[in-house]
């Protein structure tokens, strides 16, 4: 199979999925390679670098060939944490959009063949969470049990499990419709005058025209995971906890120590004005990243479409 | 005959407004559960969390109770009544939402008809030589450009948005050494119109987006229409086409999805007066769940924003309904 003309076609046909594509493998596949790739220790602090001319400089350090991103408060490399981050933060996005799809799923299934009092109170439940913002619940939820000061299992098990209770009657409704859609083909009815039992036609028949809806709605879901943990990280809500380091002249504080994007935004946004690098690099990873699956879900959108 | 019609559109009405009165008061249940659970949950730095579920339900029953006879609770933080506190605080953050949604549709429907008016100028129209039957061929290249535009808008946060602005503001009154006085715009807060300015675009790109996005979708699915064809056949001009007949059933979408585009707004709101230190509602919430959790006080501002959601979910399906009278007959929970 020659792969050169494969995605030359995907590219000139359609050039969503090709770019969304592109720069999503790019991000997992750099993630993934960050050990093996000639970048400083994330973890390593500086809190003093020799000058060329002669003196000293202090963290932030602005970016130079030391530090091509710059470096955060304590001298840790930007770059390096940044892609190293990726793997923590996107496993955390992958993690809630699944339980989101997995969930929704369930239920959409379920309510399908439900008797009509349960469709009624799905829809009910999407229409009162969309009344309520989930950033909202999110908030108030996180921070009032605060899981970054219990480590950093009990914070990621609060982190996905809140973020995925959130939006999933939403994924649930769409399912709920795209199956009712099917119920009136004809195949459907041409399976049950066969004496298709119900899960026959669930798994059998309507599962892989469901297949395409519900990549897509993963794919969408990354993306909004990715948004929402970004916000919620301007509020100081972030995976990992915080560890006590020491600086030059012996005094002891408190910062972060695992790296994520979320938890680099939330420790360097005191630095917007003055050192607009910090704050920026981990926020520019989230535009990206946000923008590559967005794309991606538009062009498996637009994919799908085609082929119906 | 007529008993019987006049009887079903009446018990139809009361399911209606049944369903509509549910869906406020599970909204409201879900407010006031989710906002009291720093009862249910009391961390200890040393000890860890500690679980109380008695507390929990009785501090949800007894706001509910405060709620049944009229009063929102009072903030001890504050000294004041948590209603004289939304009064106080609430226009404020009002300028911002409605000024926001206002913009948003505006623009959103602008963008939304310039776009689709700018692809289908830039799409082809083939005509077949044996039969004289003319094909559009879609120009899928301008179709990329103007979807790639409303997907960026879709993702960039209002925070980097936000950050980006301020920073390349401050950088450039640095550079210019300006020194205006009252002119110059400060970077945060809100004492002179201009400061509206940026927190009212941070909030409203997002839902502009989406706005835009709906809006050239329905402009689309309208101009392959019939009717449509018809009055260009007719010699109507392209505007009044748009004006006379498009118009109203793209109104009707674009309402549909006004209350998706509020929810939008209000976590951008939120996160707007934060960083911008714009002293609004949004900015008391988040003070008081960081600082110091009164759950009234968070409560009372939870259930002013899903207000105005609730209301502006009425007033839209009044206002489709007007629109577009088939939208009476959808039996789903509004």
């Amino acid at each position: 199979m020659n792969y050169l003309s494969m995605f030359a076609r995907l590219r000139k046909e359609n050039s969503f999925m090709f770019y969304g594509l592109l720069l999503v493998a790019t991000i997992i596949l750099v993630a993934a390679l960050a050990d093996f790739l000639p970048l400083a220790d994330p973890l390593e602090v500086q809190q003093i670098k020799p000058n060329p001319n002669g003196g000293f400089s202090w963290p932030p350090f602005s970016p130079s060939a030391d530090f091509p991103l710059g470096s955060d408060a304590l001298g840790r490399d930007l770059l390096s944490r940044v892609i190293h981050g990726a793997r923590l933060t996107l496993g955390l996005a992958m993690a809630i959009a699944a339980i989101r799809l997995i969930l929704g799923f369930v239920t959409g299934m379920v309510a399908s063949f439900a008797p009509e009092w349960f469709r009624d109170a799905l829809d009910l439940m999407v229409q009162t969470s969309s009344g309520l913002p989930a950033l909202i619940v999110a908030v108030i939820v996180l921070v009032t049990v605060k899981p970054w000061n219990h480590g950093m299992t009990t914070s990621i098990v609060w982190f996905v499990g809140v973020l995925s209770m959130l939006e999933w009657p939403r994924i649930a409704d769409l399912i709920n419709r795209r199956v009712e859609g099917l119920l009136a083909r004809p195949f459907v009815e041409a399976a049950v005058a066969m004496g298709c039992s119900r899960w026959e036609l669930l798994f059998r028949h309507l599962l892989p025209h469901l297949l395409p809806t519900m990549a897509t709605s993963f794919v969408v879901e990354m993306a909004r995971a990715l948004l929402i943990m970004g916000q919620l990280a301007i509020f100081n809500a972030f995976v990992g906890g915080t560890s006590v380091f020491q600086n030059y002249r012996d005094e002891l504080f408190v910062a972060t120590k695992h790296p994520e994007w979320g938890t680099m935004l939330s420790q360097s946004w005191m630095y917007l004005f003055r050192r607009s690098w910090v704050p920026m690099v981990p926020a520019v990873a989230f535009f990206i990243t946000i923008l590559g699956f967005n794309m991606l879900g538009e062009g498996l959108r637009r994919h799908w479409e085609g082929i119906k | 005959m007529r008993t019987v019609l006049l009887s079903d559109k009446v018990s139809h009405q009361v399911a209606r407004y049944g369903r509509r009165l549910l869906f406020a008061l599970l909204l409201l249940l879900a407010i006031v559960l989710v906002t009291h659970l720093g009862a249910l949950i009391h961390y200890h730095p040393v000890d860890g969390a500690n679980y109380n579920p008695q507390r929990y339900f009785s501090s949800v029953l007894h706001y509910l109770q405060m709620l049944i006879t009229g009063t929102l609770g009072y903030s001890h933080e504050m000294g004041k009544l948590v209603s004289q506190v939304l009064m106080e605080e609430a226009p404020a953050s009002f300028i911002l939402m409605v000024g926001g949604l206002l913009f948003s549709i505006v623009a959103g429907v602008a963008l939304g008809y310039t776009g689709s008016r700018f692809l289908r100028s830039r799409d082809s129209v083939e005509t077949c030589q044996a039969c004289d039957y003319g094909e559009t061929r879609e120009n899928s290249a301008a179709r990329n450009r103007y979807f790639l535009l409303t997907t960026i808008g879709l993702s960039v946060p209002e925070f980097l948005f936000l950050a980006v602005f301020q920073v390349a503001l401050l950088r450039f009154f640095q550079w210019t050494h300006w020194n205006v006085g009252h002119l110059m715009w400060p970077l945060t807060g809100n004492t002179v119109p201009l400061d509206y300015i940026i927190p009212l675009l941070a909030v409203s790109f997002y839902p502009l987006a989406y706005i835009a996005r709906v809006t050239t979708g329905s402009f689309d699915r309208a101009s392959i229409e019939d009717y449509v064809r018809t009055a260009h056949s007719k010699g109507l001009t392209f505007n009044r086409v748009i004006l006379k007949h498009v118009m109203k059933n793209v109104a009707v979408d674009v309402l549909d999805a006004i209350p998706g585009a509020f929810t939008l707004l209000v976590a951008n709101l939120i996160v707007v007066e934060y960083l911008y230190q714009y002293p609004g509602i949004a900015l008391r919430f988040m003070q008081v769940v960081r600082y110091g959790f009164e759950a009234h006080l968070v409560a009372g501002i939870a259930l002013l924003f899903t207000a105005t959601f609730f209301a502006l979910k009425v007033l839209s399906s009044w206002l489709q309904v007007k629109l577009d009278p088939r939208r009476q007959e959808i039996e789903r929970a509004f």
